[in-house]
């Protein structure tokens, strides 16, 4: 078997928005991840600001990391873009609850729909591909 | 439901489970510091990093016991030590308000202004000057504004009406605050060592001035004032207009009162007090600024009038 049938091009094929959708995640998700796995210094501020801990930041980080790396993986892409999403609404709820200026908050308010796109998306291709109906 | 497969989840689960295993023993690993130090020498080796123009020595160790204690007041107890230090051998020549609206403070998320004091002969130069930078000395690039006090009885005043009476000159002014620290390598530093460390008040060049008597919209005009910061080749860098801020200047005074007040001072006539940053978040920066351009200009529009100051530093 191709290797190409384990990854998610054969979903591209029929459905560009979604490749165009997935660059542009998978940039945003493997920067940000690369920021908090090395405990860069603005992130481990920020999310102290927040009140979190400093190993949830890291564990975000690697999650994106891995998140993003899924979303080309036929198997994964579902989980791991039903798992960015989480992470995307987790921070839109973080930047409401404190008030953060549209400055530090937009990015997380653009991201979170066209994440949940991207996960209707590989919902949609999961179930025509496996015969499913609902 | 059915695109959820159980081995997925089950495997997924683990995978995540791991993550998780590693996060924690990462930043185990890096919460490491060495707590052997006492903050009954902060001031002293604070003192020797301010006159070496070098890192402050136990950073880590100190930054971690500020931080536990997490009060901005008790910082200042440590920063007025330091001062001690410093008003022994140099003269105080003006004040700093470190986040001095109420949008400030909760953007950096402090529970109060922060509040410094500068000294030394050569802390304030004239506009074009060029400072001396020492290989690795980092600063952080301010565009500031230096409000001249008139008179005593500010300190009884309530209101900005009030305390823009006892305000009869204002300057353009660019703050270097000297940091000790380098935030690539070290970190950023909590605000309760930023504290402690007098804020790292250490530089400043005074530009050209407006007289209150000169203008009469002199408080309406500086409501709606406008900071443009730029690099030396005249590239734009920052706007900033002072009208998107909740208060008037004169009202941020007010914590300087209430800051003085907390150390039993007063504010007297030709007192210098600086507020700021006066720049936009996406143009906050930290770093050496020499590794860019020998230098900076700031003007600021005030009604009809334009303020400019330049800061030069050379390596």
């Amino acid at each position: 078997m191709s290797f190409l049938n384990y990854t998610t091009f054969s979903r591209f094929k029929t459905n560009h928005l979604l490749f165009v959708l997935t660059l542009a995640l998978t940039a945003v998700f493997l920067m940000a991840g690369r920021m908090k796995v090395t405990a860069n210094p603005m992130m481990v501020m920020g999310f102290d600001s927040y009140g979190y801990p400093l190993w949830f930041m890291l564990f975000i980080g690697y999650a994106e990391l891995f998140g993003a790396i899924s979303l080309w993986l036929k198997r994964w892409a579902l989980y791991g873009a039903m798992g960015l999403s989480l992470i995307l609404l987790g921070a839109t709820f973080t930047h409401l609850r404190m008030g953060d200026p549209i400055a530090m908050a937009g990015p997380a308010y653009t991201l979170t729909p066209l994440m949940i796109l991207a996960t209707w998306y590989h919902w949609s291709a999961t179930s025509s591909e496996s015969g499913v109906s609902d | 439901m059915k695109n959820l497969k159980a081995n997925d989840l089950k495997s997924g689960g683990a995978f995540i489970g791991v993550l998780l295993i590693v996060a924690v023993v990462q930043s185990l690993v890096i919460s490491q510091v060495d707590t052997d130090c006492s903050l009954d020498n902060f001031a002293a080796d604070a003192y020797n990093a301010w006159r070496a123009k070098a890192k402050l020595e136990n950073l880590e160790c100190y930054d971690a016991k500020l931080d536990e204690i997490g009060l901005l007041t008790e910082s200042r107890k440590y920063a007025r030590q330091l001062e001690g230090l410093l008003a022994k051998d140099h003269p105080r020549v003006g004040y700093k308000i470190g986040g001095h609206t109420p949008e400030a403070l909760k953007m950096f998320r402090l529970e109060g202004p922060m509040w410094a004091t500068f000294y030394g002969e050569d802390a304030f130069m004239q506009s074009y000057e060029a400072l001396q930078i020492k290989e690795g000395q980092n600063f952080n690039f301010e565009p500031d504004f230096l409000l001249r006090v008139s008179g005593e009885g500010i300190m009884e005043a309530e209101t900005a009406e009030e305390i823009g009476q006892y305000i009869d000159r204002v300057y353009a002014f660019i703050e270097f605050p000297d940091i000790f620290v380098n935030f690539e390598t070290d970190g950023f530093i909590s605000p309760y060592l930023m504290q402690a460390m007098n804020l790292g008040a250490a530089y400043g060049w005074i530009g050209e001035h407006l007289d209150a008597k000169d203008d009469p919209d002199f408080m309406k005009n500086l409501r709606n004032m406008t900071v443009v910061a730029s690099g030396w080749d005249g590239t734009t860098r920052s706007t900033y207009h002072l009208n998107t801020e909740s208060i008037h200047m004169f009202e941020s005074l007010k914590y300087a009162i209430e800051l003085m007040n907390e150390r039993g001072e007063s504010l007297k006539e030709g007192d210098l007090v600086s507020l700021g940053a006066l720049m936009s978040m996406d143009a906050m920066g930290w770093g050496n600024p020499t590794g860019n351009s020998p230098g900076r200009h700031v003007h600021y529009y005030i009604g009809d009038q334009i303020l400019h100051v330049a800061a030069q530093f050379k390596p």
